[in-house]
């Protein structure tokens, strides 16, 4: 799967707002995970598997504990992305 | 467990018992690691016709999986390369949410390699077979 790094900030973002059943106008890229309302750490490891499944990638577990924003998730899913399609070459 | 086939992939249900738990009420996560790799395994047999084995298992655990709780278990092939599988394998709750997921890679052997590999006779060896369809010596 290929995917552009503006199509990933804009699917975490989606599978975010609908995890924590928020409207898409009250977070961005650069909104902090930890800060949002209602977000506890197990709902954040849900988000991430729903990632990890939507592209098909393990994500690190410093991605999981160290990622602050949306942003920094999606670079990390797209340098996997990127990996992956390397090792397939 | 009863695995059914699916397009993508395939599922089971299940509900384990006391014995299975660490805490108590909570089912132990070595169980849940062997059901989703269970799960993973069948659906290549089930899918795939193939006979494999884990080269790695990697597992997130989300929630606590209870005892006596109904979850359904899912798995599907992700990607097939000339050597190997990636498989993708989750826990759900009754509404749908992921409480445990995790990724596999398989390699494939024949039934030959099998035999050759494991302490197991051809009549063991039966049991697989019918299994595997068309890829009996693949």
């Amino acid at each position: 799967m290929t995917s552009g790094f503006q199509e990933i900030k804009s699917k975490i973002k989606e599978i975010i707002c609908s995890e924590l059943k928020l409207a898409p106008e009250t977070i961005n890229e650069k909104t902090k995970l930890r800060e949002v309302p209602g977000v506890e750490s197990i709902k954040i490891l849900r988000i991430i598997v729903l990632i990890e499944s939507h592209y098909r990638i393990e994500l690190e577990d410093s991605v999981i504990f160290q990622s602050e924003t949306i942003e920094d998730i999606a670079i990390a899913t797209k340098n996997l992305l990127a990996s992956k399609a390397e090792d397939r070459k | 467990m009863f695995f059914e086939e699916n397009e993508s992939g395939i599922s089971a249900s299940f509900a384990l018992s006391p014995p299975y738990s660490s805490y108590p009420g909570v089912v132990h996560c070595g169980i849940i690691a062997t059901i989703l790799e269970e799960l993973m395994g069948n659906v290549l047999v089930i899918k795939e016709r193939r006979l494999c084995f884990t080269l790695k298992l990697s597992v997130k655990y989300v929630q606590p999986v209870f005892v006596g709780t109904e979850y359904t278990g899912k798995a599907n092939i992700e990607q097939i390369n000339e050597e190997y599988y990636e498989v993708a394998s989750g826990i759900y709750d009754r509404e749908d949410n992921v409480v445990a997921a995790a990724r596999g890679t398989y390699k494939a052997i024949s039934p030959v390699q099998a035999l050759r590999a494991m302490d197991i006779d051809e009549t063991a060896m039966a049991k697989f077979r019918m299994y595997l369809g068309g890829n009996n010596n693949k």
